[in-house]
């Protein structure tokens, strides 16, 4: 199943990478992830879009939540919620007329 | 007054009350080194490989109540460290592991020694930190001591780099610390706490399943009164054991794939199973559909939230500390039993005259012959001997299944051994990191001929600090374990484990500068133990030739679940 994982944790160097670790261990492909500073800026949010079977995706979320950078893990989809997807294309112009 | 990093690595250690540490200096240590030289509260251990300092550091933690701490250098020192690093990661072992880095401008220019060591280590510690100021420097050590003991423990590592030693500021170590992302469940859910309670006491046939957890948290003192108050059988798992009296009966050995028939059996029976600080891994459990066929509930109670329902589902968990837990529970117990409820006594006698018919089994019976050394044997005379009063270390193989079954540890911290990661080596830094810390216990090293010689130079640190540890080398001229599984599921094919051209132990020892002891007849075992062990203040390396094709019984194979053990190669 297809999952929408929303990660608080602390703006601290290496702590993406103790996330993204958790999913290549398991061998379990990223689909998207967004990670920007929030409002306070000491915390970011990580946004991961990966498909897995739920067991294993569960086991990702509790451990996760064992990270010590890790303040808040929410699994979207287990609420109901909006999904939005926004596409910038860069255009290539040659400039004639 | 400003002091440099260096100092304050030194005043940080004498804040936490260190009295040992165990390392390997280096370039990038060095300002540290010499400031340890300057002083004297802690005494520094020098191991012969960076791995045996993590280990012994690891061990001391395990005996104690304490963190263990060693000091490794960049680059190499770090990646010898690894091993020792995971394997007390895997065993949930508070440690903090301080490592030199090059200098901060340096870091990412492939410099002389230089090696990831935060990448590297980040999947086997609890938590790592690369400390980029000097300002942060104490802070961050006294949040590695507050992580590696709290909560589900482990091992925490500060990366220094050799600049920040040397940089100055003023020293102020926090008395407390507090971390928002961080916060540990210490009190579990009243009303599962209840509803447990309810279903351990309507139990008809219950089994307590406690792991390293109870040894972890201190908890073995709550768990005798629970199990006593209950008169349930109870069992502990490798990481476990001593935390509940191998002696008493209520006692059922140790669980799973070289577990006792009577334990397996009723793990796999019970009606009702309580299990406490473990984490039903797969050598425990065994194969766990086959587990899930016998209809049970099952009570989880650990200080992981990400153990509950890993392996096996659980009915009803409790996230919070063992110690707290527990005494919820006796509480409740106690209540039921006043207002003359309690357990069902008439079901409970019918278990236990069950559970005696599975005893009868003899699962763990062996025949000692006149002319061959039985392993179980050595073991069986290593506990008489000593009492049961050692403490027992061992390496990974055959040799620490006999001595998990057949060393009856009556009390905790006692068992000191690489159950998670299985590392082979473990044994004699293992012992050293014990003998530091309980200089007047007798301390013995289990082990065989291929595991001692995976660490066999820290026979050179126990002379330099007077270690007289006893090794008991089990010595079947095979890599035992990996025999057994060869014999048995790859048709006798021994590929690559026997043992060519093995050294003279005892002239090796002579050589390091210790006792040696050759034994090869059965009645020589007891007597040379005696003698091993009179001598108090001498290393004594004694090896034992033993049966070269002796099996570790019983033994579930892979795949298999806990009602199918072997028993024995007749039924094969």
């Amino acid at each position: 199943m297809r999952h929408i994982i929303s990660i608080l944790v602390e703006n601290e160097p290496g702590a993406l990478s103790r996330v993204v670790d958790l999913f290549a261990a398991r061998a379990y492909n990223i689909e998207t992830l967004t990670v920007a500073p929030t409002e306070d800026p000491s915390l970011s949010r990580m946004t991961i879009v990966s498909k897995g079977s739920d067991d294993v995706i569960e086991q990702i979320t509790k451990h996760l939540n064992r990270l010590i950078d890790v303040v808040k893990v929410v699994d979207l989809v287990e609420h109901p919620y909006i999904e939005r997807e926004l596409m910038l294309i860069k255009v290539r112009a040659v400039g004639k007329s | 007054m400003e002091i440099t990093g260096a100092e304050i690595v030194i005043r940080c250690l004498h804040e936490e009350q260190v009295e040992h540490i165990f390392g390997y200096p280096g370039g990038a240590v060095l300002y540290i080194y010499d400031e340890i030289y300057k002083q004297k509260k802690f005494q520094h251990v020098l191991v012969r490989h960076e791995q045996a300092a993590v280990h012994a550091a690891d061990a001391y933690a395990r005996c104690t109540e304490k963190v263990g701490v060693c000091l490794v250098t960049s680059g190499p020192g770090v990646t010898n460290a690894v091993t020792g690093i995971a394997t007390a990661f895997m065993d949930s072992i508070p440690m903090v592991i301080l490592t030199g880095q090059v200098p901060t401008h340096a870091i990412g220019l492939d410099a002389f020694q230089e090696c990831d060591t935060v990448g590297i280590t980040r999947p086997c510690v609890k938590h790592n930190f690369l400390v980029k100021d000097v300002r942060d420097l104490a802070t961050t050590i006294k949040k590695a001591f507050y992580l590696a003991r709290t909560g589900r423990p482990g091992p925490v590592l500060v990366d220094i780099p050799k600049d920040i030693t040397r940089d100055r500021c003023k020293f102020d170590y926090p008395k407390e610390i507090s971390m928002r992302s961080y916060n540990p469940v210490i009190k579990g859910h009243s009303g599962q706490i209840k509803k447990a309670v309810q279903l351990m006491l309507s139990a008809e046939r219950p089994m307590i399943y406690t792991g390293g957890g109870i040894i972890l948290g201190n908890a073995s003192p709550v768990l005798r009164e629970l199990v006593d108050l209950l008169g349930y059988p109870c069992t502990n798992t490798l990481m476990g054991l001593g935390a509940y009296p191998a002696t008493n009966e209520k006692f059922l050995g140790m669980p799973g794939m070289h577990g006792t028939y009577e334990c397996n059996m009723a793990m796999q029976n019970c009606d009702v199973l309580v299990g406490i600080g473990a984490r039903f891994d797969d050598r425990v459990i065994g194969n766990p559909k086959h587990f899930a066929q016998n209809p049970r509930k099952i009570i989880h109670v650990d200080i992981d939230p990400s153990s509950i329902s890993k392996r096996v589902k659980v009915d009803l968990p409790i996230v919070g500390d063992v110690t707290e837990v527990m005494r919820e529970m006796i509480a409740l117990i106690k209540e039921s039993i006043a207002a003359g409820h309690g357990t069902n006594k008439k079901a409970l006698g019918h278990w236990w005259e069950q559970i005696a018919g599975w005893r009868t089994k003899k699962c763990l019976a062996y025949d000692q012959g006149p002319d061959v050394i039985k392993p179980q044997y050595v073991v069986e005379k290593l506990w008489e001997v000593t009492q049961g009063e050692a403490f027992i270390t061992s390496d990974v193989g055959q040799h620490q299944m006999f001595a998990a079954q057949f060393y009856k540890f009556d009390y905790p911290r006692r068992w000191i051994n690489s159950g998670g990661l299985g590392t082979m080596g473990v044994g004699l830094p293992y012992a050293m990191g014990v003998k530091l810390a309980h200089p007047d216990a007798d301390v013995a090293c289990v082990t065989g001929e291929g595991s001692i010689q995976m660490c066999i130079q820290e026979l050179s640190t126990c002379q330099q600090y007077r270690l007289p540890v006893k090794v008991i080398n089990l010595n079947n001229r095979y890599l035992g374990m990996v025999r057994q599984w060869q014999e048995i599921e790859y048709e006798s094919r021994y590929a690559e484990s026997y043992m060519d051209s093995l050294p003279d132990f005892v002239k090796l020892t002579e050589a390091y500068g210790h006792v040696g002891m050759q034994i090869t007849k059965p009645s020589d075992v007891e007597p040379a133990l005696r003698e091993a062990f009179k001598m108090k203040d001498r290393l004594v390396f004694m090896d034992f030739i033993t049966d070269r094709e002796e099996n570790v019984w019983p033994m579930i194979q892979t795949g298999k679940g806990l009602s199918e053990m072997l028993l024995g190669s007749e039924d094969l």
